[in-house]
């Protein structure tokens, strides 16, 4: 492998080691190959130069230097998205957190803390355990993802239909702009004068700046928990019940839903104690104090038979909940062994309408001739379709695409969105305007310019950009994207 | 004066029209911020009223601005269900007023503020398009969270036409008690007190009146055992206390902005440093007619505020970032510094409302528009 650098980058790679230390730029192929995706192997775009700095001074110091020789910056954490955020689409400096993973301060009296982003989300709460608290945002790939990445993406997870997502843990940020200032925005005294800056900050997906520190809302845990699988003979059943728990004003802590043959999938490799010929089955939890959970169970219980649920399992101690969670959490990894590649959908729906809407899945699935399997936030109305092939197939990789489109078009049709929490990133960019129309767009456009007029910041992200995003490598990238799952 | 009854007539309006304009609810907070500029042309935007989307089974609403906060709590009641939004005036005021001047109430320590509630909003700006932002369901990441830059705006970005609300399920108990407390540090120890673990009230006010009577309010709501259990808690903390009804909140909550001839200060400390600055309210109580502090939040108002020194106040609260706003009254300096941020907040102003046409003089951006 060649390991001359570039006379191009030259004195970029120099600049850019006096300021964080040689060690800290990575230039070789090999290392730069690290970088090339993120969760979604959507799209694979080699960075020019990876840097790893230290703090908020050397960030900004990088940005400086890069964004004054035209390249981009793209900020990493995890890189565990799942649409190509993280991924340099223009080329550029990916400026990668993993050195930056510290809790700073931890006040038990305000239940705050305030973090580096590079931290992993469920550090924070395991760092937290002595005082009782954690982060509530819990996105399924928590032990991998940092809290700069959630809160760039604005990430959700099962417990955020009772607690919320990223948006409402978020009370401060710290961000280097552009053009390499620092912006501190703080919203811990209340209704500050000024305009909600971090309400667009947070979801940004790294467009608007790099942020290099985070006050967080700390949630007390809860006295009690109680986790239930509730299984179903048939999928309208578990459906309404989803939709009539929420209907009834029983807002439970997560509500989780997997149907089909995603169920003997997890069983066969999970043992979570699914029966193999169920058609759905839903992990209902609660929490609270015992008499929440007590008034919570009594009308979970009743909801339940109302639907003829097949069973209705209570976990009996934290082994048997942990079990019941294993099911769902190890649902994707199963889900692998009926097809090498996939594709996960992120739509949102109305929960008054998933029932029709995950039929729909069954004939979107029929019709393209892919396999589907929904694992998802029902209680949310969050669908998760987990499109699955095997791109050696002629043709599959159009009908997979197709096959995503009919499920985006059918969200948006009952009044639903192209993304509950994975993002816009490159991957759903061109889904924006059926979302959103032109005038709505140069609304965001003009805003992200207030942050960054050149582009500098994540360019060819998040909306449609037109001209200039044109000719990115792999822009469209949808057939490698699902090559690349084979990697996963 | 300008009266759509749709958006499309909103935003012709606004776009055919030269000079200043004042979007206007209900007017009952006008007395917020820097005085209107007086040639002004008003919207009264309480005709865009039209309740576009309620699916009580999804727990979300779609409503024009102008509809009144207590118009659509009793649209939702019969459902069993309520928006926990508990702010002043509510009412006379309507949603897209209040969420202009970025208003909420004590239930804000449990269910946080609007800002958390709202999913998405159809705005008009200053040229004239109607912006859509958000979307209707639960949960969406889809584009910027562009229409929270209009809450606590005053208007200044855009005028706010229509509203998506996630909303709640009504509690089933619903219960508050009043302490009467020696003084502010009483107040203030108490309220921590009730929201130990695994506790947590629904809401917390500490009030001292005139007399310098302090007094801390505290609500509880949800399952009816739950809510007994708190109660009982409560009243073995304290040795005095009344129970409350839950409407007698009401005058306390509407006290503020009733009245534009006294100063108003609206005061913000951060959580953690309200303990550190009890000393400094608790003799603010005798310069000024009456104060509310959310405890938990550390927000506070302070009425009647005429004879308490601003720029001396602000110099106290640095150390702590605290913050003082001068709401209604006369003041030369009533925002404060500059807020951090404010060159892009003033590049915003000037992309989405291009001629400044919408509000000039309120609110902290002032110092540009007027
Ligand atoms: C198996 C699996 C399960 C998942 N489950 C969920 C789930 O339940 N809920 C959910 O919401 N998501 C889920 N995701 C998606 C993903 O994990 C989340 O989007 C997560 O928040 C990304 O965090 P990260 O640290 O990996 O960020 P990355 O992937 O590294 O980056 C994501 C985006 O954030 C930007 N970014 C990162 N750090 C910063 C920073 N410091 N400043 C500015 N921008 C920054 C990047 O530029 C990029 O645009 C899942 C992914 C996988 C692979």
């Amino acid at each position: 492998m060649p390991q001359t650098i570039a006379p191009e980058f030259a004195t970029l790679i120099a600049d850019l080691g006096r300021a964080i230390g040689p060690k800290y730029v990575l230039w070789r192929v090999e290392e730069l190959m690290m970088y090339e995706f993120d969760g979604s192997a959507l799209d694979l775009a080699r960075p020019d130069i990876v840097v790893v700095p230290a703090s908020t001074a050397e960030i900004a110091a990088v940005v400086k230097i890069a964004a004054a020789a035209g390249f981009p910056i793209v900020p990493r954490g995890g890189g565990t998205g799942l649409s190509g955020g993280s991924v340099p689409a223009a080329g550029g400096v990916v400026v990668a957190t993993s050195r930056m993973q510290k809790v700073l301060h931890v006040d038990p009296v305000a239940r705050t803390a305030i973090v580096q982003p590079g931290l992993i989300n469920t550090e924070l709460s395991e760092y937290t355990l002595p005082w009782n608290l954690h982060f509530a945002p819990d996105p399924s790939s928590q032990k991998a993802s940092t809290i700069g990445g959630n809160s760039a993406e604005n990430a959700g997870g099962p417990h955020c239909l009772k607690y919320g997502i990223t948006t409402n843990h978020v009370l401060a940020a710290t961000m280097v702009l552009a053009d390499g200032s620092i912006l501190h925005i703080d919203t811990t005294a209340p209704d500050r004068p000024g305009y909600d800056l971090l309400g667009v900050i947070v979801g940004s997906e790294g467009t608007l700046g790099m942020v290099t520190e985070i006050t967080v809302r700390l949630t007390p845990n809860p006295e009690g928990v109680k986790t239930f699988l509730a299984i179903f003979d048939d999928l309208d059943s578990a459906s309404d019940t989803v939709s009539a728990i929420i209907a009834q004003g029983v807002i439970p802590a997560a509500l989780e839903m997997l149907e089909g043959q995603g169920i003997a999938l997890v069983e066969q490799s999970v043992h979570a104690g699914y029966p193999l010929d169920a058609q759905a089955v839903l992990l209902i939890e609660i929490d609270g104090t015992d008499e929440e959970i007590e008034d919570q169970t009594a009308r979970i219980e009743y909801i339940c038979s109302h639907f003829e649920a097949r069973e209705l399992r209570a976990a009996k101690d934290e082994e048997q909940r942990k079990k019941l969670w294993a099911g769902r959490k190890g649902a994707l990894a199963a889900c692998a062994r009926l097809a090498p590649h996939y594709h996960i959908q992120d739509g949102v729906v109305p929960r008054s309408r998933l029932t029709e809407v995950l039929q729909l899945t069954r004939e979107v699935a029929k019709r393209q001739r892919v396999h589907i399997v929904n694992i998802f936030h029902a209680g949310d109305g969050n669908l998760h379709p987990l499109i699955l092939f095997d791109i050696r197939e002629p043709g599959i990789i159009d009908r997979a695409i197709a096959a995503s489109e009919e499920i985006m078009r059918e969200c948006i049709r009952v009044g639903g969105s192209i993304s509950g929490e994975h993002g816009i990133g490159i991957e759903k960019r061109d889904y924006m305007s059926l979302l959103f129309n032109e005038d709505d767009l140069w609304a965001m456009r003009q805003m992200r310019a207030c942050f960054d007029a050149v582009g500098v910041m994540n360019p060819c992200k998040l909306i449609p950009t037109g001209a200039s995003c044109g000719d990115i490598k792999h822009a469209r990238g949808a057939a490698k994207a699902l090559a690349a799952g084979a990697w996963i | 004066m300008y009266r759509p009854s749709t958006i499309q007539e909103l935003a012709n309006q606004i776009r055919d029209h030269r000079g200043p304009l004042l979007p206007l609810g209900s007017g009952s907070h006008q007395v917020l911020g820097n005085p209107a500029v007086v040639d002004s042309t008003i919207i009264d935007t309480t005709k865009l009223s039209v309740v576009s989307d309620y699916i009580p089974s999804d727990l979300t609403i779609t409503v024009g601005a102008g509809i009144t906060l207590g118009a659509l709590q009793e649209l939702l009641k019969p459902n069993n269900q309520w928006l926990p939004w508990d702010a002043p005036q509510h009412h006379s005021a309507t949603i897209g007023g209040l969420l202009a001047a970025g208003l909420s109430g004590p239930l804000r320590h449990s269910a946080g503020t609007p800002r958390d509630w709202v999913l998405g909003m159809h705005t008009v700006s200053g040229d004239g398009r109607i912006l859509k932002s958000g979307g209707k369901v639960v949960k969406n990441v889809a584009g910027y969270d562009v229409h929270k830059l209009h809450i606590g705006a005053l208007g200044t970005l855009g005028v706010i036409a229509e509203v998506s609300f996630k909303i709640a399920p009504l509690p089933n108990a619903d219960q508050s008690l009043a302490f009467v407390c020696r003084d502010l540090l009483h107040a203030y120890t108490l309220a921590y007190q009730l929201r130990e673990r695994p506790f947590n009230p629904a809401a917390l006010l500490i009030h001292a009146d005139t007399n310098r009577v302090v007094t801390l309010l505290a609500r509880w709501t949800g399952v009816a055992a739950m809510v007994a259990r708190q109660v009982a808690h409560a009243r073995q903390q304290a040795a005095t206390y009344d129970d409350y009804e839950t409407r007698a909140w009401e005058p306390l909550l509407n006290a503020p902005f009733g009245n534009s001839q006294h100063t108003q200060l609206r005061i913000g400390i951060p959580p953690q440093h309200v303990a550190a600055v009890i000393p400094l309210l608790q003799s603010l109580i005798g310069e000024a007619g009456a104060l509310h502090l959310l405890p938990t939040v550390g927000l506070v108002r302070l009425l009647d505020a005429t004879a308490v020194d601003v720029v001396a106040l602000r110099a106290k609260l640095l150390p702590y970032t605290g913050y003082v706003v001068v709401e209604s009254g006369n003041h030369p300096n009533r925002w404060g510094p500059a807020p951090e941020g404010f060159a892009i907040m003033e590049q915003l102003k000037r992309s989405w409302d291009p001629d400044h046409k919408l509000n000039p003089g309120r609110s902290f951006i002032a110092r540009l528009t007027s």
